[in-house]
């Protein structure tokens, strides 16, 4: 019997002050996330993230969304 | 530099799984700041399917006032010597031994002659299986005393922890 299994991520895209951006990856999202809500988090993101190259400040997060990969295992025995 | 990592813990029907979501942090950011930041991030989960955020730190800046894992180290399976042949056909006698251990350093004993020292470096708990090779001969009653050692670097201080194995055949 094949298998499908379900994985839904939301990507949150964080821009810095050096032009570099950075994908945070979260698992299992709630559905009604709203624009607000993501917004209310970046006051405590910023003095947590750093980019990656230089190690510049966060500035924003640039894209949200959420992502639903479905995969299918095929039967093989 | 210290090493921060966003950890996610996603319950499954084989137990917790963790999932490392994003390493750059900020090493000034306080113990505060960061778990200000999970809480945040867990607001956006849903969870029915249990996943909550936490901040992993390690080697964490003493000067910060935030305080060093200290590394820990387990040995087993290693109070009986016997002679072995790597895989480079050397023979001799040693002592084999599956370690647990923490954080990044060296690990050495007091009895190697010439002294060999196993640098390890893993971000995570791990187990690993190696051997020491003790030319010397190595009697029954015998101690040996292995050392896992965190260097000194700028930011923090060097840290040891030690496991005494006593020979016994």
């Amino acid at each position: 019997m094949d298998i499908i299994k379900m994985e839904t991520n939301l990507s949150l895209l964080a821009g810095f002050a050096d032009a570099d951006d950075r994908t945070i990856s979260i698992e299992n999202p709630r559905a009604d996330i709203t624009e607000q809500q993501i917004r209310d988090i970046e006051p405590y993101a910023a003095p947590v993230l750093i980019g990656d190259k230089y190690g510049a400040a966060f500035t924003r997060f640039k894209t949200a969304k959420i992502v639903i990969k479905t995969k299918k295992y095929l039967d093989l025995t | 530099m210290s090493t921060v990592s966003i950890i996610s813990e996603v319950e499954t029907p084989q137990g917790k799984r963790k999932q490392k979501s994003y390493t750059n942090i900020n090493p000034n950011a306080t113990n505060k700041q960061l778990s200000d930041f999970a809480v945040r991030m867990n607001t956006l989960t849903d969870n029915r399917y249990g996943t909550t955020y936490k901040i992993e730190k390690t080697n964490v800046d003493t000067e910060s006032g935030d305080t060093r894992p200290v590394p820990t180290l387990e040995i087993w399976n290693a109070d009986k010597t016997e002679v072995i042949t790597t895989a480079n056909g050397q023979s001799g006698q040693a002592v084999v031994v599956f370690i647990k251990y923490t954080g990044d350093g060296q690990l050495f004993t007091n009895v190697d002659k010439p002294s060999t020292t196993i640098n390890m470096s893993a971000p995570d708990q791990g187990y690993i299986a190696t051997f020491l090779n003790i030319p010397g001969g190595l009697t029954a009653g015998t101690d040996v005393v292995f050392t896992f050692m965190t260097p000194e670097t700028d930011n923090y201080k060097a840290a040891e922890t030690q496991f005494t194995v006593h020979i016994t055949a």
